[in-house]
């Protein structure tokens, strides 16, 4: 009964992501078209041909001379077969290169989510529980410098620290070009790239779980089922990590869509910095070129990935939660 | 005599909350901290043509990339512009772009969660639904889309896009102290006496769910602050503007040489972030409206 329950469950929240979907995409769209300029203009950059004839041509080609509507159908049916058009800077088509670089931001923004669960959860739980004591202010204040430092700040001042002044990481990249190494080698390369643009996206959203975790904790732990929990005599350990932290972690999944946005938000700064390849750099570098097609087949992909990550955390609240019946 | 009465109580009431507000403001020496640090920017801010020793857009030729000296207390950047000056006018353009933007967050954010939370229905599913969206959605990617829209990249603009953005978070507050306040007595008798539904939504609820938009409006200042700056950064804000995000890009070309000129204008970022962040959360506390937020 319960497993029907929640296959159902399931099923209305996958439902409810076709409008979400196209609501976005129709966002995307019309953000796209309002645009002031000629396409052909930005297609050309400054060789536009003069012919009108051409001209004429070219917009027929590319389907501008149909009334928009027709023009979002033809654009989002084929984007639902995996064409998303030709990017204006190389010709290359965009789907190509967002597959090229898809993996490398999944694994930047994966990563750190949770790395920064961690230590928010962990860190947040042991500053309630020493509530007002010297570790909960220097945690909170830790806390709040993370939140408040601008990313591509700490970016360079990790730069100028841990790879410049002490050479302990690389500057850019995401591995060294122009030597042979085995697999393992290859990793540990990787890694090593990894690490700064990593620590620097983590540190913040970090700062945002820890938040959320301990002010949550505080409230919990003055309930009177821990109070039970305590007075029938069980360790303090089961009674915060078992009883109040289960109920004090609901908040941080609830907000885990929205901190997604920001996350991969921060990605796009930080891969920007670092040349990390990923989909953040590419946004990026589509951006300065003007490169629409391209900067609207990252936001579609974007915006699915964000869709299945609230999926998820819809599914995994539903799990944790039993109040949640559907 | 009965009617001069009832405006006195009134009167007083609204005075005490502002009073206990103030009394629970004062009481947290965070939140102090937070309002001395913004009230330092501010001040700094408008008194910047009488505070700033140098002209901060001046190019100094054979002056370039000084450190830190007397001459100029916080260096030279890449064009011999004085750092501190630089600074000082950069606090003008990052708190006029802030506050531009939470302007248009609170208009368009105030009018949808309104409608939304008064009007309730089919209305509110479907504002509601494209309020999560936006919300969801990556705000700096969005940022570059719609800066990608315009050749020529003012900072009008930016404040503009940034507002026209950022409404999300005060909507979704706004709609639901409408949902809780629609049902109140006061709404009900307004109602009877038959007043219009915009007298009411304006007149009558919005006065009463004015601290939560002040707290939101707040805590989202720090966001536009980091987001104009990440922008110019990034080389995709205003290239003339004096903004602290311009002079962390040319600092970042000669890190490895002139530590100072990336250092000093991020700090200042910094600074204004954590000072708004504090006052945001103190005047949360202080209007007690924490678990609205």
């Amino acid at each position: 009964m319960l497993a029907m329950e929640l296959r159902n469950y399931i099923l209305r929240r996958l439902l409810i992501c076709i409008p979400t979907f196209l609501v976005s995409s129709m966002i995307i769209f019309s953000l796209m078209h309002i645009a002031p300029g000629d396409p052909i203009e930005i297609m050309y950059r400054g060789t536009r041909p003069t012919n009108p004839k051409i001209i004429e041509l070219i917009r027929e080609k590319l389907g501008l001379d149909k009334p928009i509507y027709e023009q979002y159908f033809i654009w989002i049916l084929n984007f639902l077969k995996g064409d998303l058009g030709y990017s204006y800077v190389n010709n290359q088509p965009v789907i190509e290169q967002i597959a090229a670089r898809l993996w490398l931001t999944v694994e930047l923004v994966l990563l750190s989510q949770v790395l920064s669960l961690l230590m928010g959860i962990v860190l947040g739980v042991v500053a309630a529980v020493k509530r007002n004591s010297w570790v909960d202010s220097l945690l909170s204040l830790s806390s709040l410098f993370g939140y408040s430092m601008p990313s591509f700040w700490m970016a360079i001042l990790f730069i100028l620290i841990f790879a410049i002044t002490f050479k302990w990481f690389p500057v850019c990249g995401s591995q060294t070009i122009g030597v042979e190494l085995d697999f393992w080698g290859a990793l540990a390369d990787h890694l090593w790239h990894l690490t700064l643009p990593l620590l620097v996206l983590s540190f913040g959203s970090a700062a945002w779980y820890f938040r959320l975790v301990r002010s949550a904790m505080l409230d919990v732990l003055q309930m009177d089922y821990i109070k039970t929990a305590r007075a029938k005599g069980l360790t303090e350990r089961i009674v915060i990590y078992k009883h109040a932290l289960r109920n004090a972690i609901l908040p941080v999944a609830t907000s885990f869509g929205t901190s997604l946005g920001f996350v991969l938000g921060g990605a796009v700064v930080v891969e920007s910095i670092f040349a990390w390849p990923g989909l953040g750099e590419f946004a990026y570098k589509s951006t300065l070129a003007r490169d629409y097609p391209s900067i609207m087949g990252i936001n579609m992909m974007i915006v699915l990935c964000v869709l299945i990550a609230n999926l998820i955390t819809d599914i995994v609240i539903a799990l944790i939660d039993p109040r949640i019946r559907y | 005599m009965q009617k001069l009465l009832n405006r006195k109580t009134v009167k007083e009431r609204k005075a005490g909350m502002l009073h206990i507000a103030w009394r629970r403001f004062k009481k947290n020496k965070v939140s102090i901290a937070g309002a001395i640090i913004t009230l330092t920017i501010a001040g700094i801010a408008i008194l910047a043509p009488l505070i700033s020793p140098y002209n901060p857009e001046k190019l100094n030729y054979g002056k370039e990339l000084q450190p830190p000296s007397w001459e100029f207390l916080l260096g030279t950047d890449t064009g011999g512009r004085d750092i501190l000056s630089y600074i000082i006018w950069g606090a003008r353009t990052s708190l006029l772009v802030a506050i531009g933007a939470i302007l248009i967050e609170v208009a368009i954010g105030v009018l949808i969660g309104a409608i939304a939370g008064y009007f309730g229905g089919i209305i509110d599913e479907i504002l509601m639904r494209i309020t999560d969206i936006i919300m969801t959605l990556p705000t700096i990617l969005l940022l570059l889309t719609a800066v990608s829209m315009f050749k020529v990249r003012s900072i009008v603009i930016i404040t503009l896009i940034m507002g026209a953005l950022g409404w999300p978070w005060m909507a979704r507050i706004v709609r639901s102290e409408f949902l809780s306040l629609k049902e109140s007595l006061f709404v009900e008798a307004a109602k009877s006496l038959g007043i219009g539904k915009l007298r009411i939504i304006f007149h009558h609820i919005l006065p009463n769910a004015i601290s939560p938009i002040i707290v939101v409006a707040t805590l989202d200042a720090p966001f536009y602050i980091m987001y104009e700056a990440t922008l110019s950064f990034l080389g995709l804000g205003d290239p003339t503007a004096i903004s602290w995000g311009n002079l962390v890009a040319r600092g970042k070309d000669v890190l490895t040489s002139a530590w100072w000129v990336a250092t000093f204008p991020g700090l200042m970022i910094f600074i204004t972030t954590i000072g708004l962040n504090l006052l945001g959360d103190g005047l949360r506390d202080a209007f007690d409206v924490r678990a609205r937020i």
